[in-house]
């Protein structure tokens, strides 16, 4: 009996013992990596909210190697909470941290840190605006920040009633949106006030300019009214909406994005879906399924109108950057960080 | 009128006001008798029941561990956390000094994993947690925690587990002082008194808690490991509770369990995220009044009735406006009991009906689940069988049956193995299926299948006693509700199928030399829960561990006590847990000790203790969440008086 209750014991203490390890690093994280200009797209990896994990990715065009996380790797700390996006002046490049309140000046080269400009709330979008100024739009600040780029501090504010997103910069005015009003506000970045205001969706997320000298701007609405977003063709000179095409309230379009020439427009709505400026309706059909992806974040390389998309997979894993001909025909696929969001060719 | 001010105006209101309205006893059932109780008992809205067997073994064939009693007297000015954290009951993903703390057993979640005062689920109906650091100890005469889901009376039977307490009578008049301070601004009082006569019995409870948690740490994300202090992490809570038990006619009584108390919170920021001044205010009023017959000698019944109002104010510390959460529960049940031989089988009906509201996110929602449930349990000689059915009414259908099926047999008087078989489920909270924007009504509750086996070998004797017993278990859940990136907005939905299964070692031991006893626990656990089945698109994280499920803890506990000295030492240690689905990121394995030495003073019936104890000892920095860091070495000082005088007024169990 003595025994029977031994070797059963026994197989008891070694019952599926099999341990689970890290998983090793994927991509390289060489502390020697350089960035030459025009090789490769960064990729701003926003990091779970409250996790620490942002991180810039970097994806190589020639060889399609990636490098996971140029910051830490090249200062030998993390770069903080919400990686939201990166800008680039004077041969510096600036990455907004979301959630750490902050912007990195980094050399684009090797991604060592240069200075930090603190005293941001939420800091979500950068631009050049003039010689040494900038502007940096917030979710919680109640307006634009007037960031001063030669000594790197914080230099004034823009009152703006609401929470400010993406900016696009037209005949030396700055068109800005504000996601929780119906409203796209027009500053002076002269004097830095604001001129006027014209009215869209809630949600406004995303703008570019066309080659028609136009403005689009793309609102995903208002998820807690269920008010539906659109897509608004703006004529920059008289602040008029020339016009506009409502989304359904289940729909939720962001990430506008234009090819080279600016005569066709991209945009993301759980597919890619593609429209040419001149068309009259929105397409039915997207030029890019999902399938099996969850598409966060998209770019157009200017070169050679190829598409690059990021997968969010289920926002705590790492997620992918996916490479598209013009034709969208996917020829690379990338393990890069948490949640990439905002690409850019540097 | 400032927020500090506010709160002690309504503590002191709610104090008084508890003073002559719950005046409260216990129960009215004694437990000593253990064996012939069941386990479903203790889920059931009604009073009582924790069960004191020898071992780690539960009623019915389940495994129940509880707190060393020692560590117990030294945490009553703690909280819940700090009782299960110190004693290893359980690991919690604990947000760090202040922060939340939500309990987790064999890999299951938050949600899963309810805690019962008086048979009383305190889970909110809106998030579905429960936050361990706002429960005081001291309010927790008996605490045992049950890792494996069965219990068919308790209505949102877990998938995970059970944190069961619950008060015991105490048939004496007391009365207990206890008081705490501490490194980093922390200081606690916790005072109860208690009398009882023939014919009724109270205990009336309160405490008061306060930490500033302004410790410091080298910061690994600062160059050289810069030292930093965290900031705004500020801790208040205070409250009282009542029990009252009244003897009106031969052997039928009427008792009364009450609760009330708030917490304020500055919510300090990660490691990596901006200073703000966000915070968190939790209030909460629990009552139970219950009426048992327990003049029949082979039958009884009683009927309970319980309120439920938890609140729950966010400030996030920007310019958004502060969010409102508003709960309430109105809880009833009626449990008949009839005795036969070595047995005894039970049936009971009860419901619940929950409203709750959330500015700006969930308006006003309610719901009502009705439910009947059977029980029996039955000793033929060495072999105990047990077992339980349930049939809940949710979203106005009836849910699959409930049904727990357990043995246990006693091959020797040395050795024992028993075992269980449930099924159980989890109903959506509000949250998940009223939240706005994302709240998905068309949820299907999760529900599970959980097998776990017990070996158990005891040893009973003048000088040396104590038991080991190794348990191997499995679940499976289906449905598990995870909130995932919708086109919009992230929803909840039933995406995965996960599989939790592992081997448990318990041990205890007691050893009696001249002067000395010497005290050793000990608990190993190795769990591996990952996901069999997943509907996220291009997920990659199939059969790996799932994210804050540590694979492998031990901890343990020596005390060796001299007289009336004694001296601890606890050591914990957590494996790795996973940040990333994909196993990509984590956060490293850590070891911690704490050591204590006390002493008392006992005269007559009075009794003066007092400790001095070293908490994470070892000073390691480690944290159990992301960028939250947990205070390195402290220290705490602690001194209770009692004063206990023996009485018997309460009628005996049957």
């Amino acid at each position: 009996m003595k025994k029977t209750v031994l070797v059963a014991s026994a197989a008891i203490l070694l019952f599926g013992c099999k341990k689970d390890e890290p998983a090793p690093p994927s991509g390289s994280n060489s502390a020697s990596t350089s960035i030459v200009a025009g090789e490769g797209a960064l990729v701003a990896c926003e990091g779970n909210f409250q996790g620490g994990n942002a991180k810039v990715s970097y994806y190589k065009f020639s060889d399609g190697s990636v490098v996971t996380d140029l910051f830490s790797t090249a200062n030998n700390r993390p770069l903080g909470d919400v990686c939201q996006s990166i800008s680039f002046s004077n041969g510096l490049a600036y990455i907004v941290v979301n959630n750490s309140g902050k912007i990195e000046e980094v050399n684009p080269s090797s991604y060592v840190s240069q200075r930090i400009v603190n005293g941001f709330t939420s800091p979500r979008y950068m631009l050049q605006v003039a010689p040494g100024r900038a502007y940096v739009t917030d979710l919680y600040a109640n307006g634009v920040w007037i960031m001063n780029t030669v000594n790197n501090t914080i230099s004034g504010m823009i009152s703006v009633p609401g929470e400010t997103e993406a900016m696009e910069p037209v005949n030396g005015e700055i068109f800005v949106t504000s996601p929780d009003r119906d409203q796209l506000y027009v500053i002076n970045s002269v004097t830095n006030t604001i001129t006027d205001s014209i009215t869209v969706a809630k949600g406004g997320n995303s703008m570019v300019s066309d080659a028609n000298g136009k403005l689009w701007v793309l609102c995903y609405g208002d998820y807690f009214t269920s008010a539906p977003g659109g897509l608004y063709r703006i004529d920059p000179q008289t602040h008029t909406v020339e016009a506009s095409w409502p989304f359904t309230t289940a729909e939720s379009p962001t990430r506008l994005c234009c090819n080279s020439t600016r005569d066709t427009l991209y945009y993301i709505d759980n597919d890619i879906y593609r429209m040419p400026v001149t068309n009259a309706a929105l397409p039915s059909t997207p030029f890019i399924s999902a399938g099996t992806h969850s598409f966060y974040g998209l770019a157009v390389r200017p070169s050679d109108n190829e598409l690059f998309v990021t997968d969010a997979v289920d926002y705590v894993q790492q997620g992918h950057l996916l490479r598209y001909t013009r034709q969208g025909v996917l020829t690379d696929d990338k393990q890069v960080g948490i949640i990439p969001g905002s690409i850019y060719f540097y | 009128m400032n927020r500090k001010a506010g709160s002690a105006v309504l503590f002191f209101t709610c104090l008084c006001a508890c003073v002559p309205l719950v005046a409260t006893g216990q129960v009215t059932k004694d437990t000593a008798n253990a064996k012939t109780t069941d386990a479903d008992m203790q889920y059931g809205l009604k009073g009582v029941i924790i069960i004191s067997t020898p071992g780690s073994s539960g009623p019915g064939g389940l495994v129940v561990s509880r707190p060393d009693s020692g560590i117990t007297e030294q945490q009553q000015c703690g909280t819940l956390n700090d009782l299960l954290g110190s004693s290893g009951a359980m690991f919690s993903k604990y947000y760090g000094a202040n922060g939340l703390s939500s309990p987790g057993l064999r890999g299951s979640s938050p949600q899963q994993t309810p805690v019962v005062w008086n048979g009383l689920n305190l889970q909110a109906v809106t998030h579905g947690q429960v936050d361990l650091s706002l429960f005081p100890s001291i309010l927790f005469d008996n605490v045992s925690v049950q890792p494996s889901g069965g219990s068919s009376l308790n209505g949102d039977a877990p998938g995970g587990g059970i944190t069961g307490v619950s008060y015991t009578p105490y048939m004496s008049r007391q009365f207990r002082f206890s008081a705490l301070a501490g490194s980093f601004g922390e200081n606690s009082l916790a005072l109860s008194f208690g009398d009882g006569k023939p014919k009724y019995a109270y205990d009336i409870k309160a405490f008061r808690q306060q930490a500033v948690n302004n410790f410091p740490f080298d910061n690994p994300y600062v160059p050289g490991n810069e030292l930093t202090k965290l900031q705004h992490a500020g801790f208040f809570q205070q409250g009282a509770a009542g029990d009252f038990n009244y003897e009106f006619r031969n052997r039928r009584n009427l008792s009364v369990h009450s609760w009330v108390q708030e917490t304020e919170r500055d919510l300090p920021p990660t490691l990596l995220t901006n200073p703000n001044a966000s915070w968190q205010h939790d209030y909460a009023l629990r009552t139970i009044l219950t009426f048992s017959d327990f003049s029949h000698d082979k039958w009884w019944y009683s009927a309970s009735a319980a309120v439920v109002h938890n609140g729950l104010v966010f400030y996030d510390g920007y310019t958004q406006p502060a969010s409102n959460t508003d709960e309430w529960e109105y809880v009833s049940d009626i449990h008949f009991r009839k005795h036969f031989g070595e047995g005894y089988f039970s049936a009971g009906l009860c419901n619940q009906y929950s409203v709750a509201v959330v500015t700006q996110f969930i308006p006003l929602h309610h719901q009502e689940r009705p439910a009947a449930y059977l029980s029996f349990q039955r000793q033929f000689h060495k072999l105990q069988l047990s077992g339980s059915a349930r049939e809940e009414m949710y979203d106005a259908k009836w849910e699959n049956p409930v049904i727990r099926f357990g043995a246990r047999y006693d091959i020797r008087n040395w050795i024992a193995v028993y075992g269980n078989v449930a099924n159980t489920y989890r109903v959506p909270t509000f949250n998940e299926l009223y939240w706005s924007p994302g709240g998905n009504p068309n949820l299907k509750p999760e529900s599970s299948f959980g097998q776990e086996l017990t070996v158990e070998f005891s040893r009973g004797g003048s000088y040396i006693n104590g038991f080991y017993s190794a348990t191997v278990y499995n679940r499976n859940v289906r449905n598990w509700i995870l909130w995932v990136p919708g086109p919009a907005y992230w929803s909840p939905e039933n995406v995965l199928a996960v599989r939790s299964r592992g081997i448990e070692h318990r041990l205890q031991a007691t050893c009696k030399l001249n002067s000395f006893t010497f005290t050793l626990n000990g608990y190993y656990e190795f769990n591996r829960t990952t996901k069999l089945k997943t509907t996220i698109r291009g997920d990659s994280s199939l059969g790996l561990q799932m994210i804050y499920v540590p694979q492998q803890r031990i901890s343990g506990m020596l005390r060796i006590a001299w007289k009336y000295w004694y001296v601890q030492y606890v050591h914990e240690f957590v494996d790795i847990r996973f940040t990333a689905a994909d196993h990509s990121e984590y956060l490293p394995a850590f070891n911690t000790g704490q050591f204590t030495c006390g002493t008392s003073f006992v005269h007559r019936n009075e009794k003066a203790e007092l400790f001095i104890r070293i908490n994470n000892a070892w000073n390691t920095f480690y944290m159990v969440t992301a960028d939250r860091p947990m205070p390195g070495r402290s220290y705490e000082v602690g001194v209770t008086f009692r004063f206990e005088k023996k009485r018997d007024v309460f009628p005996a169990v049957k």
